[in-house]
């Protein structure tokens, strides 16, 4: 036994790191405005989501599943543009995609108390730092539940092939916000058994920064730097 | 001692049996009652987590007079379903979570979290994620999470049900060391024999509370559809990693036989039940159902929390379309009108287990699997679920049922496979 064990860092990227990313991204992508212009963007994104994920299939499921949502408001938007600007319909695709891969840092690349933990560091309440943790937490659920779900709606015939997945959006949303309000009376009382109090809550541990963490950072930063300066 | 004055938890309107008992310290008492007749709800009111009438008191002290913290340190409450439980994601922070809560000093949180481990036999999956563990796996992780502040009562609600019989003896043991340190132990139940360690004395709860529910008969078929014959041969598969965890399986059945699965926790058995209905897809070798790969509707799989089966607000919700269908017989009005007062979430775990059995077996697939279909369930709801596996196999599908109920296995199976080393031994 060692208190080294203590110090293992669960999170694949630091979670303030992957906040940072994720915001640089986010704004990066924003200010693009052309297509060309934001496929440099985009491959940002999913090599930083590839090495911090590790999971390629994973990636490519959620960019599928985000990809009907892509298509729909770039089609929107070319309608709104009076049907003059097609473009519009794959630069809010890249958008959309580029924001699903970035989102993925810190739905997947982090431990939801490590967050906390690292709020907390920062000197932010107790009640607030624990929240965004419970919170990640609950996300990470609902990313597993939405399987669940798939798998139950399957079983009961209203989903028979993969393109219901798309078109039934509305009864996979019912029964997934169904299944996170549950999970989240859960947690609640989960949270309540085991004496958590978060006006009194003290991390247990700290969370270390890596060398990748600050240089998914720089990466970050340079994409934003190019996206504004050009 | 813990001392229970005219205990009624309460939800609502509604109000659980009125419980009363004297339980010295370092005792062992077993509440007994059937599904829905308010063991759960009694608990939570013991443990200051639900409403209640009446008084609980330990060693002489009102519970409502016990300042938070120090009551979560002393009373622990063991969920009948581990994944209520669980706050985090790594085995070994999810016990830490409970003294870090409590603000105990990280190094003895540490020391008493490795040893909470050790004693439910989980100390070698301390840095492992929770989702690689099994439904019983988790079980004995959460007993650890209990243990792990030495608490002075110990309430746990049919907590082993999914467990095997090695984490059940390393639970016995675990109680076992904490009663010898004077914990007291409230333990729920719907059937004594499925107790792990004997109780010094018992409460029976009485059996009335819930109303058995009710559901329209299955209909046979007009139409005979084409005889499956459900074949894996080599089937391998693992898990992004943790490794491969089946890897070799091979199995051939047909239409109208029942295939029962045991095993240790951890050791496939979900997985493979998995692999066989097409939930997941084999990463080497061969499995067909009928010619091509087994997937829902044909092939259907009960998890082992139901609960995202239920799409529907009422049971009559969920019966509707089957019986528009023609696939259980049409209701009289009287059962019509109480299935559509029933609000699924209402119904007892029991329940609505039974309920999610039916309306899979109800669609006649060529494959149905049910993964621990009995795990917490009293006598009168195995039976109906036993009835259930035997009337779907009746009407040609092949039935799947994994769990660590032996002795239901063996009543509904025809052939019985243990799975170890990710392969399925006949026995």
């Amino acid at each position: 036994m060692s208190s080294e064990q203590l110090k293992v860092r669960r999170s694949r990227i630091h979670p303030l790191a992957a906040s940072v990313a994720v915001a640089l991204i986010a704004s990066s992508i924003t200010l693009e405005q052309e297509v060309l212009g934001s496929l440099p963007v985009m491959a940002t994104s999913l090599v930083l989501a590839l090495l911090t994920v590790r999971r390629a299939s994973l990636i490519a499921v959620w960019a599928l599943r985000f990809l009907p949502m892509g298509l729909g408001l770039g089609a929107f938007a070319f309608l709104a543009s009076g049907g003059k600007q097609i473009e519009l319909v794959p630069l809010l695709l890249l958008r959309v995609e580029t924001m699903v891969m970035g989102s993925m840092l810190l739905a997947y690349g982090v431990e939801s108390w490590e967050l906390a933990y690292s709020l907390r560091s920062l000197g932010l309440p107790g009640w607030f730092s624990s929240s965004i943790g419970i919170a990640h937490v609950l996300l990470r659920r609902s990313l597993r539940a939405l399987d669940e779900v798939i798998a139950a709606l399957r079983s009961k015939g209203l989903i028979a092939s993969p393109l219901h997945q798309l078109t039934r959006v509305g009864v996979i949303t019912r029964a997934l916000v169904a299944e996170s309000l549950s999970s989240a009376e859960k947690v609640s009382l989960a949270l309540e058994a085991r004496g958590f109090d978060p006006e009194e809550w003290r991390p247990i541990r700290p969370v270390p920064f890596r060398f990748w963490d600050l240089l998914a950072i720089v990466v970050a930063a340079s994409v934003f730097l190019i996206s504004a300066l050009l | 001692m813990l001392r229970l004055r005219a205990l009624r938890a309460r939800r609502g309107e509604w109000k659980g049996p009125e419980v009363n008992a004297s339980i010295g310290e370092g005792s062992v008492v077993a509440l007994v009652g059937p599904n829905g007749s308010g063991k759960t709800s009694t608990l939570l009111a013991v443990a200051g987590l639900l409403e209640r009438e009446g008084s609980v008191e330990i060693d002489g002290v009102e519970l409502s007079s016990i300042d938070r913290r120090t009551l979560r340190s002393r009373v622990s409450y063991v969920p009948e379903d581990p994944t209520s439980y669980l706050v985090r994601n790594y085995v070994l922070d999810e016990v830490l979570a409970g003294p870090e809560f409590l603000g105990m000093d990280p190094g003895e949180a540490l020391r008493r979290s490795l040893e909470a481990l050790e004693a439910v036999g989980l100390r070698e999956r301390a840095d492992d994620p929770v989702e690689h563990l099994s439904g019983g796996q988790l079980q004995r992780l959460v007993m650890a999470c209990s243990l792990v502040t030495s608490p002075s009562v110990l309430l746990v609600d049919d907590a082993v049900s999914q467990v095997d019989s090695d984490g059940r003896k390393a639970i016995a043991e675990a109680i076992g060391e904490a009663v010898k340190r004077g914990t007291t132990v409230l333990i729920a139940v719907s059937d004594l024999e499925r107790l792990p360690l004997r109780p010094d004395s018992v409460i029976e709860l009485p059996h009335d509370l819930e109303e058995e529910l009710r559901l329209p008969e299955l209909l046979v078929p007009k139409n005979s559809a084409p005889r499956a014959i459900l074949e894996a041969k080599g089937v391998r598969f693992g898990y992004p990693g943790a490794g491969e965890l089946i890897k070799d399986l091979n199995l051939r059945a047909e239409a109208g036989e029942v295939i029962g699965m045991t095993g240790p926790n951890g050791s496939g058995k979900t997985t493979a039940l998995k692999l066989l209905t097409g939930l997941l897809r084999p990463q080497r070798g061969k499995l067909l159902l009928n010619g091509s790969r087994p997937s829902p509707p044909r092939s259907l799989y009960m998890p082992q929390n139901p609960d995202p089966l239920f799409t529907e607000r009422t049971v009559w919700g969920e019966l509707e379309p089957l019986v528009a269908a023609k696939l259980i017989a049409s209701p009289d009005a009287e059962l019509k009108a109480e299935l559509e007062r029933t609000p699924i979430g209402h119904l007892g775990a029991g329940s609505r287990r039974v309920l999610a059995a039916y309306l899979l077996a109800a669609r006649r697939p060529s494959v149905l699997a049910l993964d621990e279909p009995t795990a917490g369930l009293d006598r009168r709801n195995a039976r109906l679920i036993g009835s259930l596996v035997r009337e779907a196999a009746s009407q040609g599908s092949v039935v799947l049922v994994s769990s660590h109920d032996e002795s239901f296995v063996e009543s509904v199976s025809d052939r019985v496979f243990r799975v170890e080393g990710g392969r399925l031994v006949e026995l």
